[in-house]
């Protein structure tokens, strides 16, 4: 998660999601960072953490632009939550 | 007298019961207990308290799974709904809109026994005395904020100051986070300590399960506290069910009314970003200073927006070193809105967790947004923008002239084509000439769920009319 919302807003240096967050939502975020592992795998052969900092941003942006829908709200929720935690 | 959980079990019975706190909850428990009556109130959140930071700590703490429910279907609409003691009132701009006639009309051509329901007389009488006791005024000039004045600007003619219940108003722009000054008259601070002088009792963190029912007599309800304590409580008259257009139907789900949860409708919302040449948040500005008023029935309204920073920062595109960058410049940045009154419907479900919502937008609906969008670059353009950050799939990053805002009409009207929110819910309930469940009695429901379509209008002031016309009946 921190890799994620790091390559997103450069210098992020984020706090713990507070408690109140509901813990299906802590689980989505998870479960969608082994989507993008999954995804990275695919497309890089190897996982999110392994990239360089330049393919991480880049690969984000390739989602943010994807033709896909999910993609791009997915990218759109990470940003959302790096900016409001860091 | 708030109550804030509970180390016991309690039951009790009482006249009404109420299960919701916000708008048409506090505004039944309001004219209920004046009228002499016993009421219990249910909420499921706890006290409102203005959260410090623009982050993610006053989302946690004020909304219902901190802004994260979306609708299911390709358009994945946020919905962002109130979950405190006042409910959707706290986090709200506090635009009270009176219904348009024409919206009224168009229920009274769906089904006559409307204008015996709620007569436009009778309803325009309850929305001036709801105004009356919310101290609801037009937005000051001094409150309209350079964004406001350049909206003010842009579109003559359409564009006119918002009328909000916000009397103690002092610009910080932060109504969506709970206002830090108790400037709002939100239910929280009028209308439950009014019922509570009467003596009404709320309940905070105490989630309601299950309406009991004694055959098709409704006779109280059924819930936890979140200290897992267990509550029942019983209503000698009605239970009235005040939860919104989202958790009322599914209440009614869970407690074996199928009917409930079909030709649910809401406003969705999608916002656009201007970069101006000087600093727009200087002064004081309200949350929702403007709005495009000039048609009030119109499919769609145009107004202005004051974020939080990080949750307008969040719209700013780009990625990695060009977000940085553009970040530097955030107040420098204007965020205007189109609320549209969408023709699609949805419908609520039961979920594992709790309420599912399957709602997807037509194609006439997105290109109505489009088009909204389009006069908003343009209109941002006129009024002085550089740039004008639209955020739509398929458009350019940055927008710098008119002919260019124009074209974002043109873009094919796919879905998932931009990040949209809603904060206004219709429907999912039909109601009989008591505000009952047909075939129930003793089931009253007093919130935007009974309303036959949405409103095209910020409804809250409807939604507190309402209330009070169902409050006076049953009071009587």
């Amino acid at each position: 998660m921190d890799l994620v919302f790091g390559a997103i807003v450069p210098g992020w240096k984020g706090k713990p999601l507070p408690r109140a967050v509901p813990r299906h939502v802590v689980l989505a975020m998870h479960l969608s960072m082994v989507v993008l592992d999954l995804l990275t795998l695919a497309h890089h052969g190897r996982t999110f953490s392994l990239l360089t900092i330049e393919a991480r941003v880049g690969l984000l942006q390739r989602m943010a632009g994807h033709r896909w829908a999910w993609q791009r709200q997915l990218v759109g929720w990470w940003k959302l939550l790096a900016l409001v935690t860091r | 007298m708030i109550i804030d959980g509970a180390l016991r079990d309690i039951d009790e019975e009482v006249d009404f019961v109420i299960v919701g706190s916000g708008a048409s909850g506090a505004t039944c428990a309001r004219w209920l207990s004046a009228a002499g009556h016993q009421v219990v109130v249910l909420e499921e959140g706890g006290p409102a308290k203005a959260a410090k930071g623009d982050g993610l700590d006053a989302m946690a703490r004020l909304y219902r799974d901190a802004g994260a429910v979306t609708t299911w279907g390709k358009d994945s609409i946020a919905l962002l709904q109130g979950r405190c003691i006042g409910g959707s009132t706290v986090v709200a701009g506090g635009v009270q809109a009176g219904l348009p006639e024409a919206i009224w009309r168009e229920w009274v051509a769906r089904d006559k026994r409307w204008a015996q329901r709620l007569p436009w007389a009778v309803l325009e009488q309850a929305r001036e005395r709801m105004d009356a006791e919310l101290s609801v005024h037009k937005t000051p000039h001094e409150l309209w904020g350079e964004s406001g004045a350049a909206f003010f600007r842009a579109l003559p003619g359409q564009a006119s100051p918002t009328w909000r219940n916000a009397p103690g108003c002092q610009g910080s722009g932060r109504c969506l986070q709970g206002c830090p000054h108790r400037g709002k008259t939100s239910a929280d601070l009028m209308l439950l300590p009014q019922a509570e002088q009467h003596g009404a009792r709320v309940y905070a963190r105490c989630k309601v399960e299950r309406i009991v029912f004694d055959g098709p007599v409704a006779r109280g309800v059924r819930g936890h506290f979140d200290s897992g304590k267990l509550m029942m409580a019983r209503a000698r008259k009605a239970v009235i069910l005040a939860a919104g257009a989202i958790h009322t139907p599914w209440l009614l789900l869970r407690s074996g009314v199928r009917s409930a949860g079909q030709e649910w409708r809401c406003h969705p919302r999608a916002t656009l970003m201007g970069l101006f040449h000087k600093s727009l948040h200087a002064g004081p500005a309200a949350s929702l200073a403007m709005d495009s008023t000039a048609s009030p029935a119109a499919e769609f309204h145009l107004q202005t927006l004051s974020l939080p920073r990080s949750w307008a920062a969040a719209r700013v595109p780009g990625l990695g070193a060009p977000l940085a960058a553009r970040l530097e410049q955030v107040d420098q940045v204007a965020t205007w809105g189109s609320s549209l009154r969408a023709q699609a419907k949805g419908s609520v479900h039961r979920g594992p967790w709790g309420p599912i919502v399957r709602y997807e937008t037509t194609e006439k609906d997105r290109a109505m947004l489009l088009q909204s969008l389009a006069n908003l670059a343009e209109a941002m353009l006129q009024a002085g923008a550089l740039e004008v950050w639209p955020g739509i799939y398929g458009a350019p990053e940055i927008v710098t002239s008119v002919k260019q805002a124009r074209e974002l009409a043109n873009i094919r009207p796919t879905h998932g084509l931009l990040p949209l929110f809603a904060t206004d819910f219709f429907g999912g309930v039909q109601v009989d000439e008591r505000f009952q469940v047909p075939g129930l009695r003793n089931l009253v429901v007093a919130d935007a769920s009974l309303l036959p379509t949405s409103t095209g209008v910020a409804p809250m002031s409807t939604i507190m009319a309402v209330a009070s016309i169902i409050a006076d009946r049953w009071a009587n």
